[in-house]
């Protein structure tokens, strides 16, 4: 059976890259970057005031009555939460720092473009970065979802998409490629053993 | 229990525990900051107030006027920084303590290693806050920049690394308790993983 032109593609270009693998990978992280500079970042700022700002706007429950939802001209990847009470002008970012404000920022950040440039210096023919990307992108969905329910009806929503925009993607987005540094080197007491 | 999934729990026994233990430390350290640590403020001005002053510190042979006030670092008059609590470095030391806790190694390492590596994170902290200081006076129009984004790949690489260093020193308690796992990613011949050689 004559073998598929894709696979046949796929094959010739893990060879090539193969070959010279570290020049690939800086290659393939420069252009993660730029991919980030001038894709991502853009795409994070029209979620954020496309899709988030109107969702949570348009929430209203007597709950949500409480909040006003603010973006900061500093910070235009992220949309506030501020109560009604302490919203006074003042910078958003600020009263966020102060308390009691909630922060809704934009998924596929920092933490995605770091693991992924080290992803695909390291694994330059493995995709593993799109299933950082996909993570990010899961998480940055539901966690819009538990904002606008911790904005309109359920307050520790607020401390569940806290702990899940830090702690929880933090962890994932460090120990995914950790562990597959470590599986590919055949490191550490995690790591995968050999077929003997 | 689907069979997938139990499948997956006795092949991979050991990771599905690591990322369990993992994710229970920094659910409890969550709850335990925000309950209580937070509201009781010690903690936080403890370390902002240490990280301060360090920084002050290292800053002084290089800006001779230097004066720190209680969380503030002055390089001079008017060029300033104050150590937010979401500026001590809390969350980082949390977040490598968490994963140096769940993967197996055995105490004995882990009680060096820990202050080992709480104190790198902190002078990386400090070496961030002077950096920001000078960026401050030097070139304010990228401060906005280099505050938000230098700071997070500085401490997520120096974290990154230091758990790199954990798997490989770390030792096991149980070295024969390894278990059988899927085979290793593979890479063409010739790739040899560099950390963070970027």
């Amino acid at each position: 059976m004559p073998e598929p032109a894709l696979a046949r593609h796929r094959t010739s270009a893990a060879q090539v890259i193969g070959r010279y693998p570290r020049l690939w990978g800086t290659l393939f992280m420069v252009a993660m970057l730029a991919a980030y500079i001038g894709l991502v970042r853009p795409a994070r700022l029209w979620t954020a005031e496309h899709v988030a700002l109107p969702l949570f706007e348009a929430v209203e429950t007597p709950r949500a009555a409480q909040y006003v939802i603010e973006r900061a001209p500093e910070r235009p990847d992220a949309v506030y939460a501020i109560p009604r009470a302490r919203a006074d002008g003042r910078d958003p970012r600020q009263l966020a720092r102060e308390g009691g404000t909630a922060e809704w920022s934009a998924p596929v950040g920092v933490l995605f473009v770091l693991p992924a440039m080290f992803l695909v210096f390291v694994f330059p023919t493995r995709p593993f970065w799109l299933v950082l990307l996909g993570y990010h992108l899961v998480v940055g969905a539901v966690s819009m979802g538990v904002f606008a329910v911790g904005l309109g009806w359920f307050e520790p929503a607020f401390q569940l998409y806290l702990f899940t925009r830090t702690y929880l993607t933090e962890s994932v987005s460090l120990v995914v490629p950790l562990l597959l540094y470590l599986a590919a080197k055949g490191a550490g007491p995690l790591a995968p053993t050999r077929p003997a | 229990m689907p069979d997938a999934a139990r499948s997956f729990l006795d092949t991979h026994r050991a990771l599905s525990l690591f990322l369990l233990k993992m994710a229970a430390i920094y659910a409890a350290w969550f709850v335990l900051y925000d309950l209580w640590l937070l509201p009781d403020g010690r903690l936080d001005a403890w370390l902002s107030t240490s990280v301060a002053s360090w920084t002050g510190a290292v800053l002084r042979p290089f800006y001779p006027g230097t004066l720190v006030d209680v969380r503030t670092v002055w390089a001079k008059p008017g060029i300033g920084i104050r150590i937010e609590n979401g500026c001590n470095g809390l969350s980082a030391l949390s977040l490598f303590i968490g994963f140096v806790v769940a993967y197996p190694g055995t105490w004995a390492r882990r009680a060096w290693f820990i202050p080992m590596g709480l104190a790198a994170i902190v002078l990386t902290n400090i070496a961030r806050c002077a950096l920001l200081l000078v960026v401050s006076d030097k070139w304010p129009e990228i401060f906005g920049e280099v505050h938000a984004l230098h700071a997070l790949f500085v401490f997520y690489l120096v974290i990154f690394a230091l758990w790199v260093l954990w798997a490989n020193v770390g030792g096991s308690p149980k070295p024969d308790a390894r278990p059988p796992s899927a085979t290793p990613p593979a890479e063409p011949s010739g790739t040899r993983p560099v950390l963070a050689g970027a």
